[in-house]
C-alpha cells in the first residue's frame, strides 16, 4: 500500500460552524453568539472540538480510505480553542506499523494546529487495513 | 445539584436508537467541508457527533463548559441506514476545586453487539 502523508489546511468559516450546529445540535452560544463569547475568557466565537476533529477522518480517510470508516480509532486532547474564521492544519505522522492475521494495523500521531501554530489538538489516530 | 449530579459512575445517562442515513452523513460532511469522501459505512466522528445530538436533546450541556478530550472506536463495520442501540453511561465525575470533572460514554450496538464506542471528557463549572 503506497501511503501519501500530505497536511490538510483549511478555513473554518462562521458557515461551516453554522452548519455543524445543525447536525450536532450543540447550539452553545460560545460557537455562535458573538456578543456573548466577547464576555468569555475566549473574547471570540470559538469552533466547536468536534468540528476539529472531523479533520482527522478527513485525512485519515484521504490516506487509508473506506479502512478508516470500517475499523478506525481515534484518542485526542483539546489543547487550544480555534477562533471561527481561522485557518487550520491537520497534520498526520505514521508512528508504527503492526502487521497480523487481520491485516495491518496503522498507529499515527495526529495533530491540528492554527495559523500561528498553536497546537489545538493532539492524539493518537489508528486504523486496521485489512488485507 | 451538579450537572448530572442525579447519577451514579457506570450508570446508563439514557438510551436511544440511531442510524446514520445517507442524507445525515452527506449534511454531516458538508458541514465540515468534506467533499471527497464517500463511504457504505458510518466514520467515526459523525457517529459520534449524532449521539451527541441525541444525547445534548436530553442533556444539555451547561454554559461555560469546555470539551477537554475524546475518544472514538469503531470494533466492527457499521453500515449507514442501519438501526444502531446506542447506551451513554456517565463514566467518571470527580469535583476538582470550582469545577466538574466529568466522562461520558457511549456505546453503539447492532444486532445486540458491541460496534463502537465514543467517550467524551468535559469540565463543567459547578453551580
Amino acid at each position: 500500500m503506497e501511503l501519501k502523508i500530505k497536511s490538510i489546511k483549511k478555513f473554518i468559516s462562521e458557515k461551516m460552524v453554522q452548519g455543524y450546529a445543525e447536525v450536532s445540535g450543540d447550539f452553545n452560544p460560545i460557537h455562535l453568539d458573538e456578543d456573548y463569547a466577547k464576555k468569555t475568557e475566549f473574547k471570540n466565537k470559538i469552533v466547536h472540538g468536534m468540528l476539529l476533529i472531523s479533520n482527522i477522518t478527513e485525512i485519515m480517510a484521504e490516506n487509508f480510505g473506506n479502512s478508516w470508516s470500517k475499523k478506525g480509532a481515534l484518542k485526542i486532547k483539546f489543547r487550544n480553542p480555534l477562533p471561527v474564521n481561522s485557518n487550520l492544519e491537520t497534520n498526520l505522522k505514521i508512528k508504527k506499523i503492526d502487521k497480523n492475521k487481520d491485516g495491518t494495523l496503522y498507529t499515527c500521531e495526529v495533530m491540528c494546529n492554527d495559523q500561528d501554530d498553536n497546537i489545538l489538538i493532539s492524539g493518537i489516530a489508528s486504523v486496521l487495513v485489512e488485507e | 445539584m451538579n450537572y448530572l449530579g442525579n447519577y451514579k459512575i457506570n450508570q446508563e445517562l439514557c438510551e436511544f436508537n440511531l442510524n446514520i442515513s445517507n442524507e445525515y452523513s452527506k449534511n454531516y460532511l458538508k458541514s465540515c467541508g468534506i467533499d471527497n469522501y464517500e463511504s457504505e459505512f458510518a466514520n467515526p466522528t459523525e457517529l459520534a457527533t449524532l449521539s451527541l445530538k441525541y444525547f445534548l436533546e436530553k442533556f444539555p450541556i451547561p454554559e461555560g463548559s469546555i470539551h477537554t478530550a475524546q475518544e472514538i472506536s469503531i470494533k466492527e463495520k457499521i453500515f449507514k441506514n442501519k438501526e444502531l442501540k446506542c447506551s451513554i453511561t456517565l463514566s467518571q465525575s470527580k469535583e476538582i476545586k470550582n469545577s466538574l470533572f466529568i466522562k461520558v460514554r457511549s456505546e453503539y450496538l447492532c444486532d445486540e453487539i458491541i460496534v463502537g464506542f465514543s467517550e467524551g471528557t468535559l469540565i463543567i463549572p459547578k453551580n
